[in-house]
């Protein structure tokens, strides 16, 4: 047997015998031991979601004049009689205060 | 398609990019785990912990590595100087890697049937550094100048540890020799 064709049957014969082990839940066990990755502070987090949608907002809004806005609404808030006045402020009021309930019962489901 | 290992490097040190180590551990848990387990003698459990280890010094220490090494190198490497840690603080045992002195080889004649069988028991007649040059070479794939990198011991050694190994090898496996080509 020369040199070459041993080391050509050796190499063989050593990978042949090399068996590929299994992951199981080896690679889990190394991510998990890996150190945690730093969070954003949360109101960065919000901030970088209501920046780019009130730049956008603020450019949509731009396209109109404010008059034509604002006129419609004034007008439909004048033809409103006194029952439905009260009953759009008592709606706005429940909403402003559900909201927030809502929003701190969803935080809390979520621990 | 599968990123290249350093693109997966890159990710992880520029984004601490988890699932991008993902994708390495992944990639090299089965043969850092068997060196791992040559490492501790065959303890399985001793040697997942070695290489769950070498991930996690890796994962810490990713940004100093400089792309001239392959990263199993390097890895590898990690791997071999945790051991030797262990080794020091005597949890592990361990032979010397520069000893000659070599296990005595029975005078039997190798010839059982099936060759892998044949190569692992002659392989257990080597001394501990000659096994390992040799794995890191023939099964691994690593070049003399890597298996040296690896090992922590001059070229010149690795290279001695191989030839002798390998004439160990060879007086020990005479038995395939027909059974190869000229």
């Amino acid at each position: 047997m020369n040199d070459k064709n041993f080391d050509d049957f050796l190499r063989l014969q050593l990978q042949g015998s090399s068996p590929y082990l299994d992951d199981g839940d080896f690679s889990a066990r190394v991510l998990a031991s890996l150190p945690a990755q730093k969070r954003l502070n949360p109101w960065l987090e919000k901030l970088i979601v209501l920046l780019p949608v009130t730049l956008i907002a603020v450019l949509v809004l731009r396209q109109f004049s404010v008059r034509e806005l604002i006129q419609p609404a004034y007008a439909w808030v004048l033809t409103l009689d006194m029952h439905s006045l009260v009953m759009l402020a008592v709606v706005m009021a429940a909403l402003l205060f559900i909201a927030p309930v809502l929003l701190i019962l969803k935080q809390k489901s979520l621990f | 398609m599968s990123l290249s290992d350093q693109e997966l490097i890159a990710r992880v040190v520029s984004r601490k990019d988890q699932h991008a180590f993902a994708q390495l551990v992944l990639r090299y848990q089965s043969p850092l785990r068997i060196w791992a387990r040559r490492l501790c003698n065959g303890d399985t459990h001793l040697a997942d912990d070695l290489a769950q280890e070498a991930f996690m010094k890796a994962y810490a220490a990713l940004g100093a590595f400089r792309a001239e090494a392959k990263f199993s190198t390097w890895l590898y490497r990690i791997a071999f100087n945790i051991a030797a840690n262990r080794w020091r603080a005597k949890k592990i045992e361990w032979c010397e890697l520069d000893e000659n002195e070599e296990i005595e080889a029975e005078q039997c004649s190798v010839t059982q049937y099936h060759a892998q069988k044949d190569v692992e028991a002659a392989m257990q007649t080597l001394s501990a550094g000659q096994q390992l040059a040799i794995r890191l070479c023939f099964e691994d794939g690593f070049s003399h100048e890597e298996a040296a990198t690896i090992m922590g011991i001059p070229l010149g050694t690795v290279k001695t540890h191989i030839a002798r190994g390998k004439q160990k090898l060879q007086t020990l496996l005479a038995s395939w020799q027909d059974a190869l080509p000229e």
